[in-house]
């Protein structure tokens, strides 16, 4: 078996390869996730499940995942550290691979203030490294405490990487960390700033790092100025030039031109060397994710 | 139970100085604490205060030569306190009112009578010290009324008489008989009616101790040629006659000859009794000149010209016994190199400076004819023999004091001479507490650090008005015109406080640093050596900010409660329900605003404090616990803040205050916080609210 | 030093009101750490008593006694033995130490309702007058001479040990912008030494058994038992 999943087969044939996000419901909805997956299926490699993200309860990045492969979409299970455990994350690993789930981001999660359980207490037993190898180290047959599993469990292991946070001297080595630790591929955090995403990109490239990795660059369409300016004003490293929020501000059809945007930027990052693929992230709005893959030329899927 | 000992090794060491202002007074006037009532317009306890110690405060407020102020450290921050215009201010004032401060306290008489010879500074201030010891005292004057030098050798423009009748008459009331017209003598020239007495019918007539204080009553003449010449007179009658009104015929050009302070006196009075030309010569260059500094340039203000440097050599007279002119001597130098007195001339410099009127002022003497056959002896030079630890002459139970013991002083040492005298006479005829009247010698602080200095707020000082040198030659009308009453006060409150500071409680300290960071003026200190915080007393501004910041209770103010005070509620009375504090050097203590920290308002305890900054949230709080409805604060603006940073502390303190109140589940504005100006703006807000407080009380 | 800060006098009442009829009420202070951060010195006893006295006329309650004192530290038992005689004739010890001392107390006068004054904040020093923050979280494996002198465990807020992650931003944490980013200072502090290195590899999950998650710690130092 040359591939885990589909999503690594597209990136070592060399297609530039696209994932999507699906984020799970804040209910017990299983035809949200079925419906949502239905409409990214056919239009990318494989889709990140959510874990939680931002700290807010939604139905599990696994259970969702596995809704998800039933109707023929390839998840990429989203695996943090906030809320579990060495042992809870183990765990819900081995059940993940059991349910064949093939693909696996390492993340240490946001902080619990952030979400709507701000009083809880978080775990944060390891980070997104220490995750990392130990997944790897699962992979190989391993537990963390170095303890033999009879059947190890199977990932195609990845990790994110966000470019724009500081200190930005440190973020080319930290992929390469990454990397070295067991991601086989990584997703970035959404470009806006394409000078500082290649600027970064060279520093990767001089580490060699895009040569142990993939690196699938992270975009998105903006829905308004509005979310434009709440973005570069509240999440770190989201600096949306200002040409980008005027477009937005002016346009006619803001939906369309955050399309045409985001289009924009994906062909740009392609260009860049060592760019493997993309991450299209739009977030509560699947819906886009078939149009941007038109408009980019990248339909139909390998 | 854990021994302390290890504890108590780590106290900090904490010397008690005093400040040096009261150091630099012979004797020892608490010039802090009578300065900071003044600052507060307490006037009449700062007189009583005064007189405690100095019982010619109207005097000494004019003629002395204040080295309080010369010792004075805000001298190091900007210039000296006016200590001595706010004496005179505070005497002054508290005469005007009409009501003399009430005399002291006199212990039950214990039969001992003393005399007094002579009402000069150092007799009086002995009888009154000895009169308040309980002895039957009587003082003895020559002339027809008391006060010795300060009444012949001071004219009115500088000390009017009716001044120090005030002096005199509360000296006097403390049981003291004075017997004008008395004459001490040698025992040959007693007479029977009483106007002549010798040691011997003194102490014939039953009086267990006597004191001599005749003090230096005869000018010297000059060793040259002609002073019998018409037209020359001596300083010491020449002063009488001015100050009785018996007017000498001054001619036209009138040369005074003397460098000291009665050569300044008797040439500015005869600037005043003569139509024409003042001028002085003297053996010492200007700078050497005896007389006070400032004397001198008064003088030179007057029109009076200065030729220094100049040593007399003959009297010049014409034909009918005139004086003409006094011939001088240029003089190289006035001393030799040990500082001895050795005039030495240039060669070939005589010259005559011209005059009709020559007045010798070259020092004075003392009369002792009164010792012939009296036991009480005179060295070879003609002085009295005196033991410079007990004061006694060589006849037992003879005492001197003053300058025909200590030789020529000031008032304010004669003064010290009198309490010392007292003191040795009580000691003789066994007295309880006989030096209770001598100020004890303390540790002073030394001049301020630079470092400090540079750090407290920098206020001018303030001069009280004198008339114009042209209104002031044409009469004998008093030349300084005195404060008025807010700028007394204004300057008052420039005190820094000195010596009254921040003490360190070693077992209580948990050097925290607090006080490190809280200080306006980086004092604090923990060191390596003492683990505890240590305060430099000679660098401690006193406002208690420290005090008020440390969450130890490790720091102690050592300022008593009244002066400088410190909030001292203890409990409501009855009637009252607000409580004030305020910052005595604020509004309240402007006695120009026709209040100040004797009024009270209805149902209003105002408690003056020095500094609110050195208010703590329990101070502010206490009132409350105690029942009152509500606690006001009244602080300066921060423009105005004595200390800096001692409005703006308040103010945190303030607002914590009022969150423990909302806390406690009660109404956080029950502690209110103004800001009222000194100058007045602010007050009548504060007033209104006042009505209110006091209003909804009666509501309630 | 540990810090604490006073708890609002409403629920220190509350408690008070849960003990009884609580009329001979023990204010007890804590001379040394609680002092430094103004939460449980001498000063913070009489502010406390003033609060309750006040709270209790606010609402019509008979006046209480009260005794006051300040030991040098709660937390050893020598110097709470003077307290006896007040703290056993009391109603109430309400502890101005922190959680540290309140148990001392405590378990020396089982009998006595003793009510913690204080939260117990956290070990750390003063930023400046008036500000202090948390600098070690007692983890039992000190990294420190890894990290540039700033503890990851302690000044992250998700205590990751291969830091700095996504949200760090100008030095700031994404958790508060006045949260310093303790991997930012370690970053930079290592570059100054020229020891980014020690960071370079990717280091496992922390062992956290010597920290609290082991249950209650312990030490023994057997040479030092009379």
């Amino acid at each position: 078996m040359s591939h885990r999943s589909n999503l690594e087969r597209v990136l070592k044939s060399g297609e530039f390869a696209v994932t999507a996000e699906l984020g799970p419901p804040k209910s017990a909805s299983a035809e949200i996730v079925k419906e949502k997956a239905r409409m990214l299926e056919g239009y990318c490699e494989a889709a990140n499940i959510t874990d939680c993200q931002t700290a807010i309860v939604r139905l599990s990045s696994i259970a969702a995942g596995v809704l998800a492969q039933n109707e023929g979409l390839e998840p990429v299970i989203q695996m943090t550290c906030r809320d579990r455990n060495r042992i809870g994350i183990q765990a819900d690993l081995l059940g993940a691979s059991a349910l064949g789930a093939r693909n696996l981001l390492c993340l240490t999660g946001d902080h619990q203030s952030f979400g709507n359980h701000p009083k809880s207490k978080n775990v944060f037993d390891m980070d997104s490294i220490s995750l990392l190898k130990m997944v790897k180290g699962m992979c190989e047959g391993r537990f963390e405490c170095g303890e033999e599993m009879k059947e190890a469990p199977t990932f195609f292991i990845g990790a994110a990487e966000n470019p724009f946070a500081d200190p930005f001297e440190f973020r080319a080595p930290r992929l390469a960390m990454k990397a070295e630790a067991g991601a086989e591929f990584i997703q970035t955090q959404i470009i806006y700033n394409i000078d500082k995403f290649k600027e970064w990109m060279r520093q990767v490239r001089e580490l060699g790092a895009h040569e142990k990795t993939y690196i699938l660059a992270g975009v998105a369409p903006l829905k308004s100025a509005g979310m434009a300016k709440y973005m570069k004003k509240n999440v770190p490293g989201m600096d949306v030039p200002d040409e980008y929020i005027e477009r937005m501000a002016n346009a006619a059809d803001p939906k369309a031109e955050g399309i045409q945007i985001c289009v924009e930027v994906l062909e740009e990052v392609r260009a860049v060397e060592g760019v493997s693929g993309a991450h299209v992230m739009a977030i509560e709005w699947e819906e886009a994710v078939p149009e941007i893959m038109e408009k980019a030329g990248l339909l139909p899927r390998p | 139970m854990i021994s302390r000992a290890g504890q108590q090794s780590r106290q900090a060491k904490a010397p008690r100085y005093s400040p040096p202002c009261q150091g630099g007074c012979p004797v020892h006037t608490p010039v802090q604490s009578y300065v900071n009532l003044v600052a507060q317009g307490r006037f009449r306890e700062s007189l009583r205060e005064i007189m405690a110690y100095n019982p010619f405060p109207s005097s000494c407020g004019r003629v002395c030569f204040h080295p309080c102020e010369d010792n004075c450290r805000r001298g190091d921050v900007d210039s000296s306190i006016s200590i001595m215009a706010i004496k005179r201010f505070v005497t002054d004032t508290v005469r005007d009112s009409g009501e003399w401060v009430e005399k002291q306290d006199v212990d039950a008489t214990n039969g001992k009578k003393v005399a007094v010879i002579g009402s000069g500074p150092a007799g009086m201030s002995a009888a009154y010290d000895l009169a308040r010891m309980g002895c039957d005292v009587t003082v003895l004057e020559r002339e027809k009324a008391a006060g010795g030098m300060l009444r012949r050798g001071i004219l009115d423009f500088r000390l009017p008489q009716d001044i120090l009748d005030h002096d005199i008459d509360y000296i006097l009331s403390h049981g003291i008989d004075l017997k004008t017209g008395v004459e001490l003598v040698a025992n040959s020239e007693v007479n029977g009616d009483g106007s002549k007495v010798s040691i011997d019918s003194l102490t014939g007539a039953g009086y267990d101790a006597v004191l001599v204080t005749v003090g230096l009553s005869a000018s010297r003449g000059l060793p040259i040629p002609n002073t019998d010449a018409k037209g020359v007179h001596l300083a010491v009658p020449f002063l009488r006659a001015v100050n009785e009104g018996e007017l000498p015929d001054l001619g036209e050009d009138v040369l005074v000859v003397g460098g000291g302070n009665v050569a300044i006196d008797v040439a500015r009075s005869a600037k005043r009794v003569s139509n024409g030309k003042v001028k002085m010569c003297c053996l010492e260059a200007r700078d050497e000149m005896p007389a006070h500094e400032w004397e001198i340039t008064d003088a030179v203000a007057e029109g009076i010209e200065m030729h220094c440097s100049r040593g007399p050599n003959e009297v010049k007279m014409d034909d009918t016994g005139n004086v003409t002119g006094l011939e001088i001597k240029e003089v190289a130098c006035v001393f030799d190199a040990a500082g001895r007195f050795a005039p030495e001339f240039h060669a070939d410099s005589e010259h005559v400076l011209e005059c009709d009127t020559l007045i010798l002022a070259i020092g004075q003497m003392s009369e002792l004819d009164f010792c012939d056959g009296s036991g009480v002896e005179r060295n070879e030079r003609g002085q009295l023999i005196v033991d410079r630890n007990t004061w006694m002459t060589t006849r037992d139970g003879v005492f001197a004091g003053g300058e025909v013991a200590a030789g020529p002083g000031a008032a304010i040492t004669a003064i010290a001479g009198g309490h010392t005298a007292a003191t040795e006479i009580a000691k003789y005829l066994e007295l309880d507490n006989p030096a209770r009247f001598l100020p004890p010698e303390d540790q002073y602080l030394e001049s301020l650090p630079a470092e400090t200095a540079d750090k407290v707020r920098k206020e001018n000082r303030a001069t009280a008005p004198q008339l114009g040198v042209d209104e002031r030659i044409v009469d004998f009308s008093e030349i300084d015109l005195g404060f008025g009453s807010w700028d007394a006060v204004r300057e008052a409150q420039r005190c820094m406080n000195c010596a009254a500071g921040a003490t360190v409680v070693g077992e209580k300290c948990t050097s925290c640093l607090t006080c490190v960071r809280a200080c306006p003026y980086d004092i604090p200190e923990i060191s390596e050596e003492v683990r505890v915080a240590q305060m430099d007393p000679n660098k401690c501004q006193s406002c208690g900010i420290c005090a008020a910041e440390c969450p130890a209770n490790a720091i102690e103010i050592s300022m008593e409660i009244d002066r400088p005070g410190l909030p001292a509620f203890d409990k409501l009375e009855a009637g009252q329900d607000v409580v004030g504090f305020y910052c005595q050097y604020g509004r309240f203590a402007n006695p120009e605003a026709g209040l100040n920290a004797k009024v009270e308002f209805e149902g209003v305890q105002m408690l003056p404090v020095l500094c609110t900054g050195r208010l703590e949230e329990t101070d502010i709080l206490r009132p409350i616990v105690e029942g009152a409805q509500t606690v006001f604060v009244c602080s300066c603006p921060d423009v105005s803040c004595h200390h800096n940073r001692g409005s703006w502390r308040a103010h945190k303190r303030i607002a914590r205050a009022q969150q423990l109140l909302e806390d406690a589940g009660t109404d956080r504005d029950r502690v209110k916080s103004f800001v009222t100006y000194p100058s007045g703006s602010g007050y009548a807000p504060f007033i209104e609210e006042l009505k209110n407080m006091t209003e909804s009380k009666v509501g309630k | 030093m540990i810090k604490a800060e006073r708890k609002p006098v409403s629920e220190i009442m509350k408690m008070l009101s849960a003990t009884g009829d609580c009329n001979n009420v023990v204010v007890a202070g804590c001379g040394t750490c609680v002092t430094i951060c103004f939460a449980g010195g001498e000063q913070e006893v009489e502010s406390l008593v003033q609060e309750v006295k006040i709270a209790d006329s606010t609402c019509g309650r008979d006046p209480r006694t009260y005794t006051e004192t300040t030991p040098q530290r709660q937390c050893e038992v020598e110097f709470i033995e003077p307290l006896e005689d007040a703290v056993t004739g009391a109603d109430a010890v309400i502890s101005l130490a922190c959680g540290v001392g309140v148990q001392v107390l405590a378990e020396r006068y089982p009998d006595t309702q003793v009510i913690p004054g204080l939260n117990t904040t956290f070990m750390g020093p003063p930023v400046k007058q008036g500000e202090w923050y948390e600098n070690c979280a007692g983890c039992g494996d000190c990294v420190l001479g890894w990290t540039a002198g700033v503890c990851p465990v302690a000044r992250c807020a998700k205590s990751m040990m291969n830091g700095p992650c996504g949200g760090s931003q100008d030095g700031k944490c994404e958790v508060g912008k006045d949260i310093d980013c303790g991997w930012a200072l370690i970053v930079s502090g290592l570059s100054r030494k020229g020891q980014l290195d020690f960071i370079a590899k990717a280091a496992k999950a922390k062992d956290w058994s010597p920290s609290s998650h082991g249950g209650q710690r312990k030490m023994t130092r057997e040479d030092l038992m009379i």
